[in-house]
Protein backbone atom coordinates (compact mmCIF):
# COMPACT_ATOMS: atom_id res chain seq x y z
CA UNK A 1 0.00 0.00 0.00
CA UNK A 2 1.24 3.46 -0.89
CA UNK A 3 2.14 5.79 1.95
CA UNK A 4 -0.44 8.55 2.40
CA UNK A 5 0.49 10.88 -0.41
CA UNK A 6 -2.10 13.59 -0.87
CA UNK A 7 -3.57 13.84 -4.35
CA UNK A 8 -5.78 16.62 -5.68
CA UNK A 9 -8.30 15.69 -8.36
CA UNK A 10 -9.49 18.65 -10.46
CA UNK A 11 -12.41 17.51 -12.55
CA UNK A 12 -15.72 19.13 -13.51
CA UNK A 13 -17.25 15.82 -14.60
CA UNK A 14 -18.61 14.39 -11.37
CA UNK A 15 -18.66 10.79 -12.66
CA UNK A 16 -14.99 10.81 -13.62
CA UNK A 17 -14.16 12.57 -10.35
CA UNK A 18 -15.91 9.83 -8.37
CA UNK A 19 -14.06 7.12 -10.27
CA UNK A 20 -10.73 8.80 -9.67
CA UNK A 21 -11.44 9.42 -6.01
CA UNK A 22 -12.46 5.81 -5.47
CA UNK A 23 -9.46 4.40 -7.34
CA UNK A 24 -7.00 6.67 -5.56
CA UNK A 25 -8.40 5.80 -2.15
CA UNK A 26 -8.31 2.13 -3.11
CA UNK A 27 -4.59 2.53 -3.83
CA UNK A 28 -4.03 4.15 -0.43
CA UNK A 29 -3.84 7.83 -1.30
CA UNK A 30 -5.47 10.72 0.53
CA UNK A 31 -7.72 12.52 -1.94
CA UNK A 32 -9.38 15.91 -2.26
CA UNK A 33 -11.45 17.07 -5.19
CA UNK A 34 -11.96 20.43 -6.86
CA UNK A 35 -14.68 21.05 -9.43
CA UNK A 36 -12.77 23.57 -11.56
CA UNK A 37 -9.34 25.03 -12.21
CA UNK A 38 -9.71 28.09 -9.97
CA UNK A 39 -10.79 26.00 -7.00
CA UNK A 40 -7.98 23.57 -7.79
CA UNK A 41 -5.38 26.34 -7.86
CA UNK A 42 -6.49 27.67 -4.50
CA UNK A 43 -6.13 24.21 -3.01
CA UNK A 44 -2.67 23.67 -4.54
CA UNK A 45 -1.56 26.96 -2.97
CA UNK A 46 -2.18 25.50 0.48
CA UNK A 47 0.91 23.34 -0.15
CA UNK A 48 -0.85 20.17 0.96
CA UNK A 49 -0.65 18.38 -2.39
CA UNK A 50 2.35 16.79 -4.04
CA UNK A 51 0.34 15.35 -6.90
CA UNK A 52 -2.45 16.79 -9.06
CA UNK A 53 -4.63 14.94 -11.55
CA UNK A 54 -6.52 17.47 -13.60
CA UNK A 55 -9.01 17.29 -16.41
CA UNK A 56 -8.02 19.20 -19.54
CA UNK A 57 -11.33 20.77 -20.55
CA UNK A 58 -12.90 22.60 -17.66
CA UNK A 59 -14.96 25.74 -17.31
CA UNK A 60 -13.04 28.83 -16.25
CA UNK A 61 -9.53 27.47 -16.41
CA UNK A 62 -8.24 24.70 -18.63
CA UNK A 63 -6.00 21.99 -17.20
CA UNK A 64 -2.89 23.17 -19.06
CA UNK A 65 -3.50 26.70 -17.79
CA UNK A 66 -3.78 25.39 -14.23
CA UNK A 67 -0.53 23.49 -14.69
CA UNK A 68 1.24 26.57 -16.03
CA UNK A 69 0.05 28.66 -13.09
CA UNK A 70 1.34 26.06 -10.65
CA UNK A 71 4.71 25.93 -12.38
CA UNK A 72 4.94 29.73 -12.46
CA UNK A 73 4.27 29.78 -8.73
CA UNK A 74 7.73 28.22 -8.09
CA UNK A 75 6.44 26.16 -5.21
CA UNK A 76 9.00 25.04 -2.65
CA UNK A 77 8.20 21.39 -3.31
CA UNK A 78 7.53 19.88 -6.70
CA UNK A 79 3.95 19.14 -7.69
CA UNK A 80 3.64 16.14 -10.00
CA UNK A 81 0.98 17.03 -12.55
CA UNK A 82 -1.06 14.52 -14.57
CA UNK A 83 -3.43 15.80 -17.23
CA UNK A 84 -6.56 13.80 -17.82
CA UNK A 85 -8.32 14.15 -21.13
CA UNK A 86 -10.64 12.53 -23.60
CA UNK A 87 -8.50 14.06 -26.34
CA UNK A 88 -5.82 11.66 -27.41
CA UNK A 89 -4.48 13.96 -30.11
CA UNK A 90 -0.96 15.29 -30.37
CA UNK A 91 -1.94 18.97 -30.10
CA UNK A 92 -3.39 18.48 -26.64
CA UNK A 93 -0.45 16.41 -25.50
CA UNK A 94 2.02 19.05 -26.72
CA UNK A 95 0.03 21.85 -25.10
CA UNK A 96 -0.03 19.94 -21.82
CA UNK A 97 3.66 19.12 -21.83
CA UNK A 98 4.58 22.69 -22.77
CA UNK A 99 2.61 23.87 -19.78
CA UNK A 100 4.75 21.63 -17.57
CA UNK A 101 2.59 18.52 -17.16
CA UNK A 102 4.49 15.39 -16.23
CA UNK A 103 2.13 12.80 -17.64
CA UNK A 104 -1.15 12.16 -19.45
CA UNK A 105 -4.08 9.87 -18.83
CA UNK A 106 -6.68 9.37 -21.51
CA UNK A 107 -10.32 8.78 -20.55
CA UNK A 108 -11.59 6.21 -19.99
CA UNK A 109 -8.62 5.45 -17.78
CA UNK A 110 -8.00 1.94 -16.49
CA UNK A 111 -7.29 1.64 -12.76
CA UNK A 112 -4.19 -0.44 -13.50
CA UNK A 113 -2.80 2.25 -15.77
CA UNK A 114 -3.62 4.91 -13.22
CA UNK A 115 -1.76 2.96 -10.57
CA UNK A 116 1.47 2.54 -12.57
CA UNK A 117 1.44 6.17 -13.66
CA UNK A 118 1.05 7.31 -10.06
CA UNK A 119 3.92 5.07 -9.06
CA UNK A 120 6.04 6.77 -11.70
CA UNK A 121 5.03 10.08 -10.17
CA UNK A 122 5.87 8.88 -6.70
CA UNK A 123 9.25 7.69 -7.90
CA UNK A 124 9.95 11.10 -9.42
CA UNK A 125 8.91 12.90 -6.23
CA UNK A 126 10.88 10.49 -4.10
CA UNK A 127 14.04 10.80 -6.19
CA UNK A 128 13.76 14.55 -6.14
CA UNK A 129 13.40 14.79 -2.38
CA UNK A 130 16.03 12.11 -1.84
CA UNK A 131 18.66 13.72 -4.03
CA UNK A 132 18.01 17.19 -2.65
CA UNK A 133 18.33 15.89 0.90
CA UNK A 134 21.49 13.91 0.25
CA UNK A 135 23.10 16.80 -1.57
CA UNK A 136 22.19 19.22 1.21
CA UNK A 137 23.39 16.98 4.01
CA UNK A 138 26.66 16.09 2.29
CA UNK A 139 27.36 19.76 1.67
CA UNK A 140 26.47 20.65 5.23
CA UNK A 141 28.96 18.10 6.45
CA UNK A 142 31.72 19.42 4.21
CA UNK A 143 31.35 22.89 5.71
CA UNK A 144 32.03 21.48 9.18
CA UNK A 145 34.86 19.16 8.40
CA UNK A 146 38.52 19.56 7.71
CA UNK A 147 38.71 16.39 5.68
CA UNK A 148 40.03 16.53 2.17
CA UNK A 149 37.64 17.68 -0.49
CA UNK A 150 37.71 14.42 -2.37
CA UNK A 151 37.29 12.10 0.63
CA UNK A 152 33.54 11.92 0.06
CA UNK A 153 33.96 11.16 -3.62
CA UNK A 154 36.41 8.36 -2.87
CA UNK A 155 34.10 6.99 -0.17
CA UNK A 156 31.27 6.79 -2.73
CA UNK A 157 33.48 4.95 -5.17
CA UNK A 158 35.13 2.51 -2.76
CA UNK A 159 31.78 1.64 -1.18
CA UNK A 160 30.19 1.16 -4.57
CA UNK A 161 32.99 -1.14 -5.74
CA UNK A 162 32.66 -3.41 -2.70
CA UNK A 163 28.85 -3.51 -2.95
CA UNK A 164 29.03 -4.20 -6.67
CA UNK A 165 31.42 -7.09 -6.05
CA UNK A 166 29.11 -8.54 -3.37
CA UNK A 167 26.11 -8.26 -5.70
CA UNK A 168 27.75 -10.94 -7.82
CA UNK A 169 28.14 -13.41 -4.96
CA UNK A 170 25.42 -16.00 -4.43
CA UNK A 171 25.23 -15.46 -0.67
CA UNK A 172 24.67 -11.69 -1.06
CA UNK A 173 22.43 -11.77 -4.12
CA UNK A 174 19.22 -11.36 -2.13
CA UNK A 175 20.54 -8.47 -0.10
CA UNK A 176 22.70 -6.63 -2.59
CA UNK A 177 21.06 -5.79 -5.89
CA UNK A 178 21.63 -2.97 -8.34
CA UNK A 179 19.41 -0.71 -6.29
CA UNK A 180 21.47 -1.36 -3.16
CA UNK A 181 24.70 -0.58 -5.01
CA UNK A 182 23.23 2.72 -6.17
CA UNK A 183 21.94 3.57 -2.71
CA UNK A 184 25.23 2.88 -0.98
CA UNK A 185 26.96 5.08 -3.54
CA UNK A 186 24.51 7.89 -2.75
CA UNK A 187 24.46 7.54 1.02
CA UNK A 188 28.06 6.71 1.91
CA UNK A 189 29.06 10.42 1.87
CA UNK A 190 26.81 10.83 4.91
CA UNK A 191 28.93 8.53 7.08
CA UNK A 192 30.31 11.42 9.14
CA UNK A 193 27.20 13.63 9.10
CA UNK A 194 27.13 13.54 12.91
CA UNK A 195 30.27 15.66 12.97
CA UNK A 196 28.06 18.69 12.59
CA UNK A 197 27.31 18.18 16.30
CA UNK A 198 30.93 17.87 17.43
CA UNK A 199 32.39 21.06 18.99
CA UNK A 200 34.96 22.96 16.91
CA UNK A 201 37.62 22.65 19.63
CA UNK A 202 37.55 18.90 19.07
CA UNK A 203 36.57 18.61 15.42
CA UNK A 204 39.05 21.18 14.16
CA UNK A 205 41.88 20.46 16.59
CA UNK A 206 45.10 19.90 14.68
CA UNK A 207 47.00 16.80 15.82
CA UNK A 208 46.14 14.01 18.19
CA UNK A 209 43.03 14.09 20.39
CA UNK A 210 43.10 13.40 24.14
CA UNK A 211 41.05 10.45 25.44
CA UNK A 212 38.28 12.83 26.53
CA UNK A 213 38.29 14.60 23.20
CA UNK A 214 38.18 11.31 21.38
CA UNK A 215 35.19 10.26 23.47
CA UNK A 216 33.46 13.43 22.32
CA UNK A 217 34.49 12.77 18.73
CA UNK A 218 33.13 9.22 18.87
CA UNK A 219 29.71 10.66 19.51
CA UNK A 220 29.50 11.73 15.87
CA UNK A 221 28.32 8.22 15.02
CA UNK A 222 25.44 8.42 17.50
CA UNK A 223 24.53 11.98 16.54
CA UNK A 224 24.44 11.14 12.85
CA UNK A 225 22.75 7.80 13.36
CA UNK A 226 20.03 9.25 15.58
CA UNK A 227 19.35 12.17 13.26
CA UNK A 228 18.96 9.93 10.25
CA UNK A 229 16.96 7.41 12.32
CA UNK A 230 14.43 10.14 13.14
CA UNK A 231 14.04 10.95 9.45
CA UNK A 232 13.84 7.25 8.55
CA UNK A 233 11.13 6.74 11.16
CA UNK A 234 9.04 9.45 9.55
CA UNK A 235 9.57 7.90 6.11
CA UNK A 236 9.66 4.15 6.70
CA UNK A 237 9.27 3.30 3.01
CA UNK A 238 12.50 5.10 2.07
CA UNK A 239 15.19 2.46 1.94
CA UNK A 240 17.99 4.97 1.41
CA UNK A 241 17.30 6.57 4.79
CA UNK A 242 17.68 3.22 6.53
CA UNK A 243 21.00 2.63 4.77
CA UNK A 244 22.19 6.17 5.53
CA UNK A 245 21.24 5.72 9.20
CA UNK A 246 23.12 2.43 9.44
CA UNK A 247 26.20 3.85 7.78
CA UNK A 248 26.34 6.89 10.05
CA UNK A 249 25.81 4.79 13.18
CA UNK A 250 28.03 1.78 12.45
CA UNK A 251 30.93 2.68 10.17
CA UNK A 252 33.28 2.63 13.17
CA UNK A 253 32.09 -0.73 14.49
CA UNK A 254 34.60 -3.56 14.15
CA UNK A 255 33.93 -7.15 13.19
CA UNK A 256 35.27 -8.54 16.50
CA UNK A 257 33.09 -6.21 18.57
CA UNK A 258 35.86 -3.80 19.58
CA UNK A 259 34.53 -0.81 17.66
CA UNK A 260 32.16 1.97 18.64
CA UNK A 261 29.56 3.24 19.47
CA UNK A 262 27.81 0.00 20.42
CA UNK A 263 30.49 -2.65 20.17
CA UNK A 264 28.48 -4.62 17.63
CA UNK A 265 30.14 -7.71 16.21
CA UNK A 266 29.97 -9.84 13.06
CA UNK A 267 26.75 -9.76 11.09
CA UNK A 268 25.08 -7.70 13.81
CA UNK A 269 26.80 -4.80 12.13
CA UNK A 270 24.62 -3.79 9.18
CA UNK A 271 26.16 -4.65 5.83
CA UNK A 272 26.37 -0.99 4.85
CA UNK A 273 28.41 -0.33 8.00
CA UNK A 274 30.78 -3.21 7.23
CA UNK A 275 31.27 -1.96 3.68
CA UNK A 276 31.92 1.67 4.60
CA UNK A 277 34.22 0.69 7.49
CA UNK A 278 36.67 -0.78 5.01
CA UNK A 279 36.21 2.00 2.47
CA UNK A 280 36.79 4.68 5.12
CA UNK A 281 39.95 3.07 6.53
CA UNK A 282 41.39 2.34 3.09
CA UNK A 283 40.93 6.00 2.23
CA UNK A 284 42.53 7.08 5.49
CA UNK A 285 45.52 4.82 4.90
CA UNK A 286 46.11 5.89 1.33
CA UNK A 287 45.94 9.61 1.96
CA UNK A 288 48.41 11.88 3.70
CA UNK A 289 48.08 13.10 7.28
CA UNK A 290 50.06 15.64 9.26
CA UNK A 291 52.57 13.23 10.77
CA UNK A 292 52.65 10.50 8.16
CA UNK A 293 52.84 10.32 4.44
CA UNK A 294 50.16 8.53 2.55
CA UNK A 295 50.66 4.80 2.49
CA UNK A 296 51.03 2.90 -0.73
CA UNK A 297 48.25 0.62 -1.82
CA UNK A 298 50.43 -2.36 -0.90
CA UNK A 299 50.90 -1.13 2.66
CA UNK A 300 47.22 -0.34 3.01
CA UNK A 301 46.38 -3.75 1.57
CA UNK A 302 48.62 -5.42 4.17
CA UNK A 303 47.02 -3.50 7.01
CA UNK A 304 43.55 -4.37 5.81
CA UNK A 305 44.50 -8.04 5.48
CA UNK A 306 45.81 -7.90 9.03
CA UNK A 307 42.45 -6.59 10.15
CA UNK A 308 40.51 -9.38 8.42
CA UNK A 309 38.10 -10.94 10.90
CA UNK A 310 39.03 -8.46 13.64
CA UNK A 311 38.49 -4.97 12.30
CA UNK A 312 36.88 -6.00 9.02
CA UNK A 313 34.33 -8.53 7.84
CA UNK A 314 36.35 -11.19 5.95
CA UNK A 315 33.86 -11.01 3.09
CA UNK A 316 34.46 -7.27 2.69
CA UNK A 317 38.20 -7.89 2.66
CA UNK A 318 37.76 -10.55 -0.02
CA UNK A 319 35.57 -8.21 -2.07
CA UNK A 320 38.28 -5.56 -1.73
CA UNK A 321 40.96 -8.01 -2.87
CA UNK A 322 38.87 -9.13 -5.84
CA UNK A 323 38.56 -5.53 -7.02
CA UNK A 324 41.76 -3.95 -5.72
CA UNK A 325 42.77 -2.72 -9.17
CA UNK A 326 39.73 -0.48 -9.11
CA UNK A 327 40.65 0.80 -5.65
CA UNK A 328 44.10 1.73 -6.97
CA UNK A 329 42.58 3.45 -9.98
CA UNK A 330 40.19 5.50 -7.84
CA UNK A 331 42.90 6.37 -5.31
CA UNK A 332 45.10 7.70 -8.12
CA UNK A 333 42.28 9.43 -9.91
CA UNK A 334 40.95 11.21 -6.83
CA UNK A 335 44.26 11.74 -5.05
CA UNK A 336 44.47 14.74 -2.68
CA UNK A 337 44.69 16.03 0.85
CA UNK A 338 45.18 14.76 4.36
CA UNK A 339 43.54 12.22 6.65
CA UNK A 340 40.74 13.22 9.01
CA UNK A 341 41.42 13.18 12.76
CA UNK A 342 38.45 10.85 13.31
CA UNK A 343 40.35 8.01 11.72
CA UNK A 344 43.65 8.55 13.51
CA UNK A 345 42.85 6.18 16.41
CA UNK A 346 41.71 3.47 14.01
CA UNK A 347 44.89 3.85 12.00
CA UNK A 348 47.03 3.87 15.14
CA UNK A 349 45.38 0.64 16.14
CA UNK A 350 46.18 -0.87 12.76
CA UNK A 351 49.69 0.48 12.33
CA UNK A 352 51.48 -2.29 14.35
CA UNK A 353 50.44 -4.59 11.55
CA UNK A 354 52.73 -2.61 9.26
CA UNK A 355 55.75 -4.28 10.78
CA UNK A 356 54.54 -7.54 9.36
CA UNK A 357 53.91 -6.13 5.86
CA UNK B 1 -28.47 -4.37 -5.93
CA UNK B 2 -26.80 -7.54 -7.18
CA UNK B 3 -24.78 -8.24 -10.32
CA UNK B 4 -27.77 -10.00 -11.89
CA UNK B 5 -29.70 -6.75 -11.95
CA UNK B 6 -26.67 -4.97 -13.32
CA UNK B 7 -26.66 -7.40 -16.24
CA UNK B 8 -29.96 -5.85 -17.40
CA UNK B 9 -27.90 -2.81 -18.41
CA UNK B 10 -25.58 -4.82 -20.63
CA UNK B 11 -27.25 -3.56 -23.80
CA UNK B 12 -25.82 -0.12 -23.01
CA UNK B 13 -23.03 -0.75 -20.54
CA UNK B 14 -20.07 -3.12 -20.63
CA UNK B 15 -20.83 -4.51 -17.18
CA UNK B 16 -17.56 -6.43 -16.86
CA UNK B 17 -15.58 -3.32 -17.65
CA UNK B 18 -17.63 -1.23 -15.22
CA UNK B 19 -17.14 -3.75 -12.43
CA UNK B 20 -13.40 -3.82 -13.11
CA UNK B 21 -13.28 -0.05 -12.80
CA UNK B 22 -15.19 -0.36 -9.53
CA UNK B 23 -12.74 -2.98 -8.19
CA UNK B 24 -15.62 -5.48 -8.14
CA UNK B 25 -17.57 -3.40 -5.61
CA UNK B 26 -21.25 -3.52 -6.43
CA UNK B 27 -22.00 -0.75 -3.93
CA UNK B 28 -19.65 1.60 -5.74
CA UNK B 29 -21.06 0.59 -9.15
CA UNK B 30 -24.51 1.45 -7.80
CA UNK B 31 -23.27 4.81 -6.56
CA UNK B 32 -21.64 5.59 -9.91
CA UNK B 33 -24.75 4.71 -11.88
CA UNK B 34 -26.80 6.94 -9.60
CA UNK B 35 -24.37 9.83 -10.13
CA UNK B 36 -24.32 9.15 -13.86
CA UNK B 37 -28.11 9.17 -13.93
CA UNK B 38 -28.24 12.65 -12.43
CA UNK B 39 -25.27 14.24 -14.18
CA UNK B 40 -25.98 12.76 -17.60
CA UNK B 41 -29.60 13.85 -17.50
CA UNK B 42 -28.50 17.36 -16.53
CA UNK B 43 -25.95 17.44 -19.34
CA UNK B 44 -28.42 16.23 -21.98
CA UNK B 45 -30.87 18.91 -20.84
CA UNK B 46 -28.08 21.50 -21.06
CA UNK B 47 -27.28 20.29 -24.57
CA UNK B 48 -30.90 20.74 -25.61
CA UNK B 49 -30.88 24.24 -24.19
CA UNK B 50 -27.58 25.09 -25.91
CA UNK B 51 -28.90 23.81 -29.20
CA UNK B 52 -32.04 25.90 -28.85
CA UNK B 53 -29.74 28.90 -28.42
CA UNK B 54 -27.65 27.66 -31.38
CA UNK B 55 -24.65 27.88 -29.06
CA UNK B 56 -22.28 25.44 -30.78
CA UNK B 57 -19.41 26.20 -28.40
CA UNK B 58 -21.50 25.20 -25.41
CA UNK B 59 -22.69 22.07 -27.23
CA UNK B 60 -19.08 21.11 -27.90
CA UNK B 61 -18.03 21.66 -24.31
CA UNK B 62 -20.91 19.81 -22.65
CA UNK B 63 -20.90 16.90 -25.09
CA UNK B 64 -17.15 16.52 -24.55
CA UNK B 65 -17.67 16.30 -20.80
CA UNK B 66 -20.49 13.82 -21.35
CA UNK B 67 -18.28 11.68 -23.55
CA UNK B 68 -15.76 11.30 -20.72
CA UNK B 69 -18.37 10.52 -18.07
CA UNK B 70 -20.03 7.89 -20.24
CA UNK B 71 -16.73 6.31 -21.26
CA UNK B 72 -15.61 6.01 -17.64
CA UNK B 73 -18.97 4.38 -16.87
CA UNK B 74 -18.36 1.87 -19.67
CA UNK B 75 -21.35 3.17 -21.66
CA UNK B 76 -19.26 3.11 -24.81
CA UNK B 77 -21.98 3.41 -27.44
CA UNK B 78 -23.42 6.50 -25.78
CA UNK B 79 -19.95 7.92 -25.28
CA UNK B 80 -19.36 7.55 -29.00
CA UNK B 81 -22.59 9.41 -29.74
CA UNK B 82 -21.52 12.23 -27.40
CA UNK B 83 -18.15 12.35 -29.14
CA UNK B 84 -19.80 12.59 -32.55
CA UNK B 85 -22.02 15.40 -31.30
CA UNK B 86 -18.97 17.21 -29.93
CA UNK B 87 -17.19 16.88 -33.27
CA UNK B 88 -20.23 18.01 -35.23
CA UNK B 89 -20.52 21.09 -33.02
CA UNK B 90 -17.19 22.27 -34.39
CA UNK B 91 -17.94 21.92 -38.08
CA UNK B 92 -21.53 20.96 -38.81
CA UNK B 93 -24.90 22.54 -39.24
CA UNK B 94 -27.42 22.97 -36.45
CA UNK B 95 -29.69 20.42 -38.10
CA UNK B 96 -26.99 17.76 -38.00
CA UNK B 97 -26.26 18.56 -34.35
CA UNK B 98 -29.96 18.34 -33.67
CA UNK B 99 -30.22 14.90 -35.30
CA UNK B 100 -27.30 13.64 -33.27
CA UNK B 101 -28.69 15.04 -30.06
CA UNK B 102 -32.07 13.39 -30.66
CA UNK B 103 -30.30 10.10 -31.19
CA UNK B 104 -28.27 10.62 -28.02
CA UNK B 105 -31.37 11.58 -26.03
CA UNK B 106 -33.25 8.46 -27.23
CA UNK B 107 -30.51 6.07 -26.17
CA UNK B 108 -29.89 7.91 -22.92
CA UNK B 109 -33.58 7.75 -22.00
CA UNK B 110 -33.53 3.98 -22.48
CA UNK B 111 -30.46 3.59 -20.27
CA UNK B 112 -31.81 6.01 -17.67
CA UNK B 113 -35.06 4.03 -17.49
CA UNK B 114 -33.11 0.84 -16.89
CA UNK B 115 -30.94 2.48 -14.24
CA UNK B 116 -34.05 3.78 -12.49
CA UNK B 117 -35.75 0.43 -12.73
CA UNK B 118 -32.86 -1.93 -11.91
CA UNK B 119 -30.36 0.09 -9.94
CA UNK B 120 -31.74 3.00 -8.05
CA UNK B 121 -35.20 1.60 -7.27
CA UNK B 122 -35.52 0.02 -3.83
CA UNK B 123 -37.50 -2.97 -5.03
Amino acid sequence: MTACLRVLVVEDDVVSAKFLENALKHFGYDVDCARNGCEGYDLVRTGRFSMVISDFDMPGMYGDELCRKIREGHRSSYVYFVLLTSHGDTDHIIAGLQAGADDFLVKPFSPDELRVRLRTGERTLSLQSRDVMLFTLANLMETRDNETGLHLERMCEYSRIIADELSQWDNYRNEVDGDYVQLIYLTSPLHDIGKVGVPDRVLLKPGKLTREEFDVMKQHTVLGGKTLAAIAKAHPAERYLIIARDIAMTHHEQFDGSGYPHGLAGKDIPLSGRITALADVYDALTTQRVYKPKFSHEKARGIILEGKGTHFDPDMVQAFLNREDEFIRIANLLDSGTVPPTLLPAIDQLVPALAKC
Amino acid sequence: MDTERLEHLSKFIDVDDLMKRCFGRIDFATLILGVLNDSCEADVCELEEALTEANAQRVAKVSHRLKGALANSAAFSLSKKADELSTSAHDSSTSEMSERLVDLRREWDQLAALINDQVTSKS
